[in-house]
């Protein structure tokens, strides 16, 4: 652990801000709210301010604070984005183990198997941000229901790295040798396999982080995720909306900007996981920056299985 | 390979019974009662009762997915009961619309993106190419609708240049609707203005678009090309002493069939991004109709958008795959 935590701080520099940006993400997720100048959910009598001393980011048509929003917005953008995803890489890596470990059966006998990859190559065949929206439309539009959604669409490709990471190594020596002492099918997925084919599963877990705040900020942009007067980014972007054309451009420009960065190093820090793993794993000359996003990745998943 | 392009295009009836699945299980899997919904909010109690009976909630799991399934292969996904009319009228007069918004933001992808992956390909470890492909980084973890916020702020607001983010054409010009692609309806009536304004409206949604997606396709194929330039077979090409251009030319077919899987795939997010754009831009197509059947909890035509856009992408990735057969001998197998 502190090995790993050593090999996350010797990085390239961009990673280290990445690194820092996202602690003080965590950080502000967990204290936000108290570190707000004023109430992100009480108006006060200046409307459509711009940025000044007294409201450093402006305000928005009904008189909040946009900084106070854009601050107290990290608990909900950031907590609702780690909570799905949390939910999202345990249940893809159960079933991506299911799928893709072998339980020393021929491979013949995986019809539950198949089933389950026919299963999540169907639901990826629907654009994620038409199912998500479609999911919290008819569960109902509620936070709980929005972390369900984003959960369940970020699904398929945790299942499918996992499965791939599995059946990549499940006919390696180890394997066999611990079937060979006697150690029982589920012994050897928990303690020899898993271990060894979450790399890249969990540095893929934070990039996704970054896509799940994206689908997240898009639900409430429409109105259909987070609802106001609760802070979140997009639906502080929507408040705005219709003031850009009039010039107001402080209410929806700068949550935005402050998304993107987030979204943005979540997605090295994502990479930078990636090297120190593959560092402490299988040294170093294999570990080489290239850090992608959410969309990039799903489409690089895409043509790996072609 | 016409044996194999059939095979392929059987398999595609079965892929949508897939999508069909699928949607059914959820529908099934979530808490709540369809008949609500789809009876929506000023039901009375009878007519709830009446539209169970009616979508056979009463009835077994397996007849339910029958008459499901029936219905939309008879063309029937239901009516909405938010615009009073069938699901697929509705769908029908707004998809043409953002299927002009999309399919023009990858057309728009592709050529811009040849030739961007191109440069990052020639020098990939020159600053044009850096800038590149930070650029595709930076662009795949942005907001499509704050970007489009973003460019009407710049473009209309300051520059004053462009359309006003309201619609498809300004509301002065009154031409009938015929195909639901303004452009093309300005044409079929001869109006010269009007398309020229149609075409104005036209330019920051797209721009919006190709501006984010082009992002990742860029990332992925240029990456590619690098690998393909300095790969075994194009050293051996050199050690063979086969000209610079024809070395390329086998580098890049090489690289097509990359190229080929992540447009389709593009064209699929076009689709999920159509929907916060036109929302920004109030184009009034099948993206907007999404969200207002969600806002609205308008269950039949949730179900229905669900199953076009699964069943859209299915179709884009039966012709990539097909497009795939052609250009590379591998997947002939």
């Amino acid at each position: 652990m502190m090995r790993h935590l050593q090999l996350l701080t010797r990085q390239r520099p961009r990673v280290i801000v990445a690194e820092l940006v996202v602690l003080a993400a965590v950080v502000l997720a967990v204290i936000g709210g108290w570190l707000a100048p004023y109430d992100p959910e009480q108006p006060t009598i200046d409307v459509l301010a711009g940025p000044s001393r007294t409201h450093l980011l402006g305000t928005d048509a009904s008189g909040i604070d946009v900084l106070s929003v854009v601050v107290a917005a990290f608990r909900v953008d950031v907590l609702i984005a780690v909570v799905s995803i949390g939910i999202s890489l345990i249940a893809g890596v159960g079933l991506g183990a299911l799928s893709g470990y072998s339980f020393n059966r021929s491979r013949s006998a995986g019809m539950s198997s198949t089933i389950i990859l026919r299963a999540l190559d169907l639901v990826q065949s629907i654009p994620v941000f038409i199912l998500a929206l479609a999911l919290v439309g008819m569960a109902g539009q509620s936070v709980r229901n929005v972390v369900i959604a984003v959960a369940f669409v970020n699904l398929p490709v945790f299942a499918r790295l996992t499965r791939s990471a599995i059946q990549g190594i499940e006919h390696r020596e180890f394997v066999s040798a611990s079937r060979a002492i006697g150690i029982r099918e589920f012994g050897i997925l928990r303690s020899h396999v898993m271990p060894n084919s979450l790399d890249s599963t969990i540095a893929y877990a934070s990039i996704a982080v970054g896509g799940a705040i994206l689908l997240t900020a898009g639900l409430s942009f429409l109105g259909a995720g987070v609802k106001p007067p609760t802070p979140e980014w997009g639906a502080e972007i929507a408040s705005g909306s219709g003031y850009i054309i009039t010039g107001e451009w402080w209410i929806s420009v700068i949550p935005g900007i402050v998304l993107s960065t987030v979204v943005l190093s979540f997605a090295l820090l994502g990479d930078g996981i990636r090297v120190a793993l593959q560092r402490a794993h299988r040294g170093g000359e294999l570990a080489e920056y290239e850090p992608s996003t959410f969309i990039e990745e799903s489409i690089e998943e895409r043509i790996g299985s072609a | 390979m016409a044996v194999l392009i059939t095979r392929r295009l059987i398999l595609l009836p079965f892929q949508v019974l897939g999508v069909l699945t699928i949607v059914f299980v959820l529908v099934h899997l979530l808490p709540g009662d369809p008949a609500y919904l789809i009876a929506g909010p000023q039901a009375t109690a009878a007519q709830v009762n009446k539209i169970r009976e009616a979508i056979g909630l009463n009835q077994p799991l397996p007849v339910q997915y029958v008459h499901y399934v029936g219905n939309i292969v008879r063309g029937d996904l239901g009516a909405s009961w938010y615009t009073g009319n069938a699901v697929t009228t509705d769908i029908g007069q707004r998809a043409p619309a953002t299927l002009e918004l999309i399919t023009l933001a990858l057309l728009g992808i592709i050529v811009l993106g040849v030739v961007i992956a191109g440069l990052i390909a020639v020098n990939p470890g020159g600053i044009g190419g850096r800038i590149i492909a930070a650029y595709g980084f930076v662009a795949g973890a942005l907001p499509d609708f704050w970007v489009g916020l973003a460019l009407i702020f710049l473009i209309y607001y300051k520059a004053r240049l462009g359309a006003a983010p309201s619609g498809q054409l300004s509301s002065h010009y009154a031409i009938p609707s015929r195909t639901g692609i303004a452009t093309i309806d300005a044409l079929l009536v001869g109006d010269g203005g009007a398309f020229v304004d149609a075409a104005k409206h036209l330019i920051l949604p797209v721009a919006t678009l190709i501006f984010v997606y082009m992002g990742p396709v860029v990332r992925v194929t240029g990456s590619a090309a690098v690998r393909s330039l300095q790969s075994e077979f194009v050293e051996y090409a050199e050690s063979w002493g086969i000209a610079p251009w024809r070395r390329i030319y086998y580098a890049l077919r090489h690289v097509m069939p990359v190229f080929v899987i992540s447009v389709a795939s593009t064209y699929g997010y076009l689709l999920g991004g159509a929907v916060l754009v036109e929302t920004v831009f109030s184009w009034g197509g099948f993206g907007q109709y999404a969200v207002q059947s969600v806002t609205h909890s308008d269950y039949a035509a949730i179900e229905g958008f669900v199953i076009v856009a699964g069943v859209f992408t299915v179709l884009v990735y039966t012709v990539s795959d097909v497009l795939q057969m052609a250009l590379d001998p591998r997947a002939r197998r």
